[in-house]
């Protein structure tokens, strides 16, 4: 059986794999000799048999330096051998450099990824090798928790509100490039790989105490001054517990964490702002905003995760849950408070529970069964001025309206997986997979006058049924010592039936009825291959697709100015990456070069009429660039250091605009501008030149272990940079989808920002079970996100393009959004370990 | 009592198209074949006794649970990525595999045939006290594949701590099988034991 199967797969391949001779029949003893005197000592071995200790003690730590993935193929392996760029970001190091949250993990410890929080958590980006989509909440990459997938069309966030307790932690995977070739769905940019970790390394009751404090904001954004007031602060409580036991006799284990964060925004001055219209017709003046923001809280978490292994079944859950209030005091209506009775708030409501049962079916198939369900929900509440957008004008004039919102995104799958060593040997391994999902979205949003209590029927809202399907297969295979291939395709299915809740925005009676269902598939294939041409360097080369569905947001979402969507195709991407890596004792190095082109970009455009939007194909991104990093270890590992570059090239180019339903002057205006537009526009928040640097030095016994970090992102595009709105007069403000001209307001780009931290941490002399850490970090940049918050301090601009031979185009300067400067952290981790 | 040991390629246990609900194997070894092999080959040189202990040739039994799938499994990919190190401690090296029949079948047959090193493969943890009460006085370096049976009585083993590998050592142990691990080796593992 086993010479037909490799000579049969070696017509397909190159060459035979020769079988290797496993087992023999352990020999008889040999019969004991006589008794004879006691021979004299061997003569001393030659020293080239001796141990080596110093020199072969590097070349050990060197090994011990190489990390494992278990992500990219879906099987763990060397990180050389993988047919991509990956980094591990580990538990160790997250605590050694004072990280508090993934986001911060990433920036600061990943290669090739950057990530900002924006104004809250729910805000998030995280993108990659200069690609970034902003306001996506994550959705272009996959993440992952100890094999279940985490994300969902809520979209995911990177600060505390991610609900995983850092601690639990062991290692964040990062792999970057296409991944749905083994996950499906939103694995374009890569896929996050979190594991948790096991008993014995987190055995007993830890309990962790951790408080930040954040300065003040100066009116430039810079750090101004500690206390006694006004200080933004970050405490953070959590208690975990690791304790291995036996079950109905087989080996058991529990893990699980709790924890109470809460990050409040330093007292920051925002600029007096006067919106744009200043007045409404029916309601008068709109009030200007403007102010000291401040109690503004940009994350919170409060819950937990939990782990338990009983022989081959694991079963995980997490259920947490985070809120931002959208008021903070002093800035007026810029997050207007509500009447006493309405609160301005979101909040993300995660659940997940997960079970992996895993088999074997002989000594050459494994694999595991996978039942999971997910329910994300988000929710908020906030007040708007009557006559605007978001309050029907038919409510009472002068008074506000409550708006709220509830978007669910629940799912239930089963997962299926095989792995078949075909040549009993691990030399060629075979993966196949199914994973069937039930997917159930809505969204509603409801509106209620609050001078009158009277509520309006829902609009926009929709109810939607799914169902996926997905099969992959992997073949992973070395014939040779020096040569690895791996070569997977996956294909899915997704199909959504939804019904609509909609009525005229003065009416109270609801009309629902079904809206056009959305089918769709892709097939996402890879293939790589790793030559190793020395046993300290690897090269590889690897292509792959990826995509993500349009969510039900995006295909149902209906509101006054938004239609309903046509007919969406997946999102795709398709990837080519070919790098090195190189080992020099305890030191690694990595080069990537890669060239990306993404497909069918979903976003808004012209809608049927003249102020109509819709959500459609809005335009390919074409990226190229580079990946670099080092990383190694000198004295036995009590030095570390690790650096990462990353430049990408990213631009998109929109469809030709259709000028069609345009007003005859506007068309022609447009007409006349279009050659100031920006066809190849690059991408708002994503730095193409991005990387990070750490040091660590551990004095053993000595002293703490002492670790300095930073994050450095290069100038990126602002919000304000390019616009599509053409002003033919002073308040004839229409956008005119498809061109993208430079803007009259400034900042065009953001600072370059650098992050600095710094951070000691050890054991408290004489008290061994309690630990410290103590962190100070600081951002070189008086913002850190690229989303404008207003417009000309005390004025009234609108954001239109800055183009000649139109008479209207004021010039104003913008403010981003603030961000925390700067925090020093205290904390303290208590061990209770029987 | 040599012949306790049988090929495990003779009478591979095979589980067939039944679920196998034994003992869970898949998730208790942490660090793949691959690495394991290479780490063993280096791990001897860290070992003072290891080169009169094996001689002229490193010869190293891999142990495997009899009944367990996962076991055999795991000891064939790490005897064929240890056909893929060059040297063992220095010394050129050869490989048997044997079915696991007892701590004193185990024990005989050690003494027997003097293996440099014996491997245990996935599947030993609650073996392992046993094991290394039988091989009290006896001059082998054991490993195991998997890190809870170093504690156990297993000389060495191998843990995965964020995504890299760890050498775990029971030195009371190493010391009662005359495994003579030196300074450097102990300044990057893991102690453990009692």
């Amino acid at each position: 059986m086993r010479a037909i199967l490799t000579s049969s797969l070696a017509l397909l391949v190159l060459g035979l794999w020769p079988a290797p001779a496993l087992a023999q029949t352990v020999p008889a003893p040999e019969p004991a000799p006589a008794a004879q005197p006691a021979a004299p000592a061997p003569p001393a071995r030659p020293s080239a048999f001796a141990p080596v200790e110093e020199a072969s003690a590097e070349d050990l730590a060197s090994v011990l330096n190489e990390q494992v993935v278990s992500g990219a193929s879906r099987v763990t392996e060397s990180i050389e051998t993988a047919p991509v760029t990956a980094s591990t970001i580990r538990a160790d190091d997250m605590r050694k450099f004072g990280i508090r949250t993934l986001g911060e993990a990433l920036r600061f410890l990943s290669v090739g990824v950057f990530t900002y929080d924006g104004s809250n958590a729910v805000n998030s980006v995280t993108g990659a090798r200069g690609v970034g989509i902003n306001g996506d909440t994550n959705r272009h990459f996959l993440f992952i928790i100890d094999g279940n997938v985490a994300s969902s069309n809520l979209g995911t966030t990177t600060g505390w509100s991610f609900g995983l307790p850092l601690e639990m932690i062991d290692t964040i995977e990062v792999i970057l490039g296409p991944g749905s070739v083994l996950y499906g769905g939103n694995a374009m940019l890569g896929v996050i790989n979190i594991k948790t970790k096991s008993a014995r390394h987190m055995s007993g009751v830890h309990v962790y105490a951790e408080y930040g404090v954040s300065p003040s904001a100066s009116s430039s954004g810079h750090f101004s001054s500690f206390g006694p007031s006004g200080d933004g602060t970050s405490p953070r409580g959590s208690v975990s517990l690791g304790h291995a036991f036996t079950f109905l006799g087989q080996d058991a284990e529990l893990t699980a964490q709790v924890e109470w964060a809460k990050n409040t925004l330093a007292n920051t001055p925002i600029g007096l702002q006067t919106p744009s219209p200043s007045t409404i017709p029916g309601v008068g003046a709109v009030p200007q905003f403007g102010g000291t923001l401040s109690n503004y809280v940009i994350d919170s978490n409060t819950g937990g995760y939990a782990r338990m292994k009983v022989g081959r079944l694991v079963v995980d859950g997490q259920l947490n849950q985070g809120t931002q209030p959208l008021a903070g005091s002093g800035a007026g209506s810029v997050f207007p408070d509500g009447s006493p009775s309405v609160s301005s708030a979101w909040t993300i409501t995660n659940a997940r529970l997960d079970a992996l049962y895993s088999f074997d079916a002989g000594p050459r198939v494994s694999g595991f069964i996978r039942p999971y369900v997910l329910a994300d929900k988000y929710q908020s509440t906030r007040a708007g001025e009557m006559g605007s957008s978001g309050c029907p004008a038919g409510g009472t004039i002068g008074s506000r309206c409550a708006i709220t919102n509830d978007f669910v995104v629940n799912h239930q799958g089963l997962e299926l997986q095989g792995t078949w060593d075909l040549a009993g040997d691990g030399a060629w391994q075979l993966l196949a997979g199914v994973d069937g999902r039930l997917q159930q979205t809505g969204n509603v949003n409801n509106v209620q006058d609050l001078a009158s209590s009277k509520y309006f029927a829902p609009f926009g809202s929709f109810d939607a049924q799914g169902v996926s399907l997905g099969g992959y297969g992997q073949l992973r295979a070395q014939p040779w010592k020096w040569l690895g291939i791996n070569a997977g395709v996956r294909a899915d299915w997704y199909h959504n039936e939804a019904t609509g809740l909609s009525s005229e925005p003065t009416s109270n009676p609801v009309v629902t009825g079904p809206l056009p269902s959305m089918d769709g598939s892709a097939v996402s294939p890879r293939g790589g291959i790793v030559v190793s041409p020395t046993s300290t360097t690897t090269l590889h080369a690897s292509v792959g697709r990826a995509f993500r569905p349009p969510s039900a947001l995006e295909r149902y979402t209906t509101t006054a100015s938004v239609e309903l969507a046509g007919d969406l195709k997946p999102e795709t991407v398709t990837s080519f990456e070919a790098g090195i890596k190189q080992k020099f004792g305890a030191q690694r190095a990595l080069l990537t070069g890669f060239v990306s082109q993404w497909y069918d970009m979903i976003g808004l455009g012209q809608g049927s009429a003249l102020g109509k939007v819709q959500f459609q194909d809005t335009g390919n991104i074409q990226n190229y660039g580079i990946n670099a990093a080092l990383e190694g270890s000198l004295g036995l590992q009590r030095f570390q250091y690790a650096l990462s570059f990353t430049w990408g090239y990213a631009r998109q180019t929109t469809p030709a605009p259709d000028l069609a339903g345009l007003p005859a002057a506007l068309a022609a205006t447009a007409q006349k501008e279009a050659p100031y537009a920006v066809n190849n526009i690059e991408l708002q928040g994503a730095p193409s030149l991005s990387g990070n640097a750490r040091v660590s030095y551990d004095f053993q016994g000595f002293g703490p272990v002492a670790a300095l970090a930073t994050s450095v992102y290069g100038p990126t595009l602002t919000s304000f940079a390019y616009t599509n709105v053409l002003a033919i007069a002073q308040g004839s403000d229409i956008p005119v989808f498809g061109y993208n001209w430079r803007s009259n307001i400034n900042p065009k780009y953001t600072d370059p920002m650098v992050e600095l931290r710094l951070t000691l941490t050890g054991p408290i002399p004489q008290m061994p079970a309690v630990r410290y850490r103590l962190m100070g970090s600081y951002l070189f940049s008086s913002a850190f996100t690229p989303n404008g918050y207003g417009v000309d301090p005390g004025g009234s601009v609108p954001i239109v393009a800055n183009v000649p031979g139109l008479a209207y185009t004021p010039q104003a300067t913008g403010q981003l959004f603030p961000t925390t400067v700067a925090t020093v952290m205290a904390g303290l981790e208590f061990t209770l370990d029987p | 009592m040599a012949d306790v040991y049988v090929s495990a390629r003779n009478i591979a246990p095979v589980c067939a198209l039944v679920l196998c609900a034994s003992i869970a194997l898949a998730d208790t070894v942490a660090v793949p074949p691959s690495l394991q092999a290479k780490l063993t080959g280096k791990l001897a040189l860290f070992d003072r006794a290891f080169a009169a202990r094996a001689g002229d040739r490193a010869h190293v039994l891999i142990v495997i649970r009899s009944g367990e799938p996962a076991s055999t499994r795991f000891a064939d990919e790490f005897a064929g990525a240890l056909k893929q190190v060059d040297a063992i401690g220095g010394l050129p090296h050869d490989e048997a595999t044997a079915q696991y029949t007892g701590a004193d079948s185990l024990a005989a047959a050690v003494k027997a045939q003097h293996p440099a090193i014996v491997y245990f493969s996935a599947g030993f943890t609650n073996e392992a006290h046993a094991i290394g009460a039988a091989l009290t006085g006896v001059d082998v370096l054991t490993i195991a594949a998997e890190p809870d049976a170093v504690e156990k009585g297993i000389v060495a083993g191998f843990d995965l701590i964020s995504n890299q590998p760890k050498i775990v050592v029971n030195l009371k142990q190493a010391e009662s099988q005359k495994v003579q691990f030196t300074g450097a080796l102990l300044k990057l593992a893991i102690i453990t034991g009692g």
